[in-house]
């Protein structure tokens, strides 16, 4: 320990009580310099205690409201033409909504006390407001299962619908689109804010995390789509939804991007060390270079395209779930890093 | 018949997780410590009583070797931390050298960054104005414990739930003093208004500059730029960094709508230009 970043002595403070940096000392925490020795290395703050069920559910969560929105604009200004689309992405939304509340609650301490994260409407918590939403999102799938379902049965019908039956369809229809779109894009975007409403020197107030999540949301959506199509529907209803794809890899490279710089140096844990390759290989590579890569690759003969493009959408997942387990994960080493806590906690 | 059920999904008033009444005329003073680190000589003695009150579990017979500090940071099983700075001049000139002790202690801030993360309700600040883990409610979702800025809670492996100082809310509804306090051999540790506590302690930070110990200041007893005053604050000698303390806390819901707001800008963008793709039919 030097001498000079033992003691920082410090001038009198003329009448005040409350602590003031003195001149030179900001210098002293800097890191040009040595930078001032920790506690011991003891950690300022604890590393979140939740495992592997979290980013999984931030993925599924993420990947069916993104599913289920374009599941919802598929029938409604696809005029007809994108059955498969909504189909498949009724179905997509809920195979992987089914799981998520599984996965909350093996998370939990006290398991057995899950519901009393709806003892209190309190949209101050964005967890409380994370378990609201998942309610009422549940609530939206159903009703778009539900019409999938009738849409299903009527299929064999020859005749036209009676009026009072096509009131009720488009209703429902209405019901589903009002209520399901916000609720599905809140669900998709709010556990970037929740990761941001903390003191994780990775997370904390990070603007980008929440626009993060929601585009990669529905980049899993759409790759989840193309993913379940690709078996049998014509290339022509494919066709939007890989353009949504490609859309939401740029917003998510650029959202990614915003995120990065604006963690600066507090992002060491996550471009570098143990969660370095999740990002990189994961969440880059496999989620965005290669997908693109593979969509403009000059392959000839039509199966093998039809394999490229299984190849793309099953990276492209791959690597939405590597973003939501390189970043929720690499809270650990962030909150256990004095350094990082000191810095993020700096007087600005 | 239907009161059972009604119990069960009734919700919780807003009132009611937010400021328990203070006892109807709201004159009940808001109750805390001043812990004076330059009166603190490392005796553990809070720790002590600390762990007995409050019949916490043992966190193993572990020596860190840094340090008289075996203890190392508060958690779900010790509520009160004694640190011990050691900083020590490279010639071990006993004039430059010297030993920094502090108990830690949960904050207990006017306004709480666990209380406001806690999904369930379960934290609140109690009728003494001081924030409380209600053990019967906690479900060990662990958000509290990314979102306290001091690194205080942890959640328990026995039960599953948070845990942190009550500041002896047992004691104090029995009209005692909490157990560091009561077992504090120099008085380091004060309990009492905070008010009366934060007069007290300008008081003392006066008399050790007139008496040389220019370094003395008040750490978290007055509101910040954008945290609130802290009902257990700190006389420290150095930066807060040197006692594991953070310089200037921070509030994690300080921008929370603006973040929701792009969150949800993004996602409205995309859907419109997905809504545009579906309605243009592919590339053209």
């Amino acid at each position: 320990m030097s001498d000079s970043t033992r003691i920082s002595r410090r001038p009198a403070l003329e009448g005040s009580t409350t602590w003031q940096p003195a001149p030179g000392e900001r210098t002293a925490h800097a890191g040009k310099e040595q930078p001032a020795p920790t506690y011991y290395d003891v950690p300022m703050l604890k590393p979140p205690v939740w495992k592997w069920e979290i980013p999984s559910y931030f993925f599924l969560g993420g990947l069916s409201a993104g599913a289920f929105v374009l599941s919802r604009l598929a029938a409604r200004f696809g005029k007809g033409r994108y059955r498969e689309v909504t189909q498949a992405g009724t179905a997509v939304a809920a195979a992987a909504l089914a799981p998520c509340p599984l996965l909350l609650i093996r998370d939990l301490g006290d398991p057995k006390r899950f519901h009393f994260m709806l003892r209190v409407f309190k949209p101050q918590s964005p967890m409380n407001l994370g378990a609201w939403t998942l309610m009422a999102y549940s609530g939206a799938v159903t009703l778009a299962a539900m019409q999938e379902w009738l849409l299903g049965r009527r299929k064999g019908r020859a005749r036209r619908d009676s009026l009072p039956a096509r009131v009720a369809g488009d209703a429902l229809s209405a019901a589903t689109d009002g209520l399901g779109i916000p609720v599905a894009l809140l669900l998709g975007g709010y556990t970037g804010v929740l990761l941001s409403t903390t003191s994780t020197p990775l997370w904390a107030r990070n603007p980008w995390l929440g626009p993060l999540f929601s585009a990669s949301a529905l980049g899993a959506g759409a790759e989840a789509i193309n993913l379940a199509l690709s078996a049998k529907a014509p290339d022509a209803a494919r066709e939007p939804v890989e353009q949504v794809g490609q859309a939401a890899r740029l917003a998510e490279a650029v959202t990614l991007g915003g995120f990065l710089a604006s963690a600066g140096s507090l992002a060491a844990p996550l471009t570098q060390g143990k969660y370095a390759p999740h990002l990189w290989g994961g969440a880059i590579g496999a989620g965005l270079l290669l997908p693109t890569l593979l969509e403009n690759a000059p392959v000839g003969s039509q199966k093998t395209r039809r394999w490229v493009r299984i190849a793309g959408a099953a990276l492209g997942l791959a690597g939405g779930l590597a973003l939501r387990w390189a970043i929720t994960q690499a809270g650990h080493p962030s909150a256990s890093d004095p350094q990082a806590a000191r810095k993020a906690s700096r007087k600005t | 018949m239907l009161e059972p059920l009604r119990t069960a999904f009734r919700l919780v008033r807003p009132e009611e997780i937010a400021i328990v009444e203070r006892d109807g005329d709201g004159q009940r003073p808001t109750m805390g410590f001043f812990t004076d680190t330059t009166l603190c000589i490392g005796c553990k003695a809070c720790e002590v009583a600390c762990k007995q009150w409050n019949q916490l579990p043992s966190d193993g017979l572990r020596f860190t070797g840094h340090s008289y500090d075996n203890t190392r940071h508060l958690s779900e099983t010790t509520w009160r931390h004694v640190a011990f700075v050691e900083q020590i001049a490279p010639d071990r000139s006993r004039d430059r050298s010297r030993w920094l002790m502090m108990s830690d202690v949960c904050k207990h801030c006017q306004e709480a960054p666990c209380q406001e993360a806690c999904p369930t309700g379960a934290i609140l600040h109690n009728e003494f104005g001081d924030v409380y883990v209600q053990p019967d409610i906690c479900n060990g979702c662990g958000y509290c414990i990314v979102a306290c800025p001091f690194g205080v809670l942890g959640r328990s492996e026995i039960d599953g739930h948070a845990h942190k100082c009550t500041l002896c809310y047992d004691r104090q509804k029995g009209d005692m003093v909490p157990a560091c306090a009561k077992a504090c051999p120099t008085d380091s540790i004060q309990f009492g208004s905070v008010e009366e506590l934060r007069a007290k302690a300008r008081q003392r930070v006066e008399d050790l500059h007139a008496r040389g110990q220019t370094e003395a200041y008040l750490y978290g007893a007055d509101a910040t730029a954008e945290y609130s005053p802290l009902n257990a604050f700190f006389l420290l000698t150095d930066h807060p960094n040197a006692y594991n303390l953070p310089e200037a806390p921070k509030k994690p819901v300080k921008g929370m709508s603006a973040r929701y707001g792009f969150s949800l800008l993004a996602g409205v963008a995309l859907t419109a230009l997905s809504a545009v793709f579906f309605a243009q039919g592919g590339r053209r």
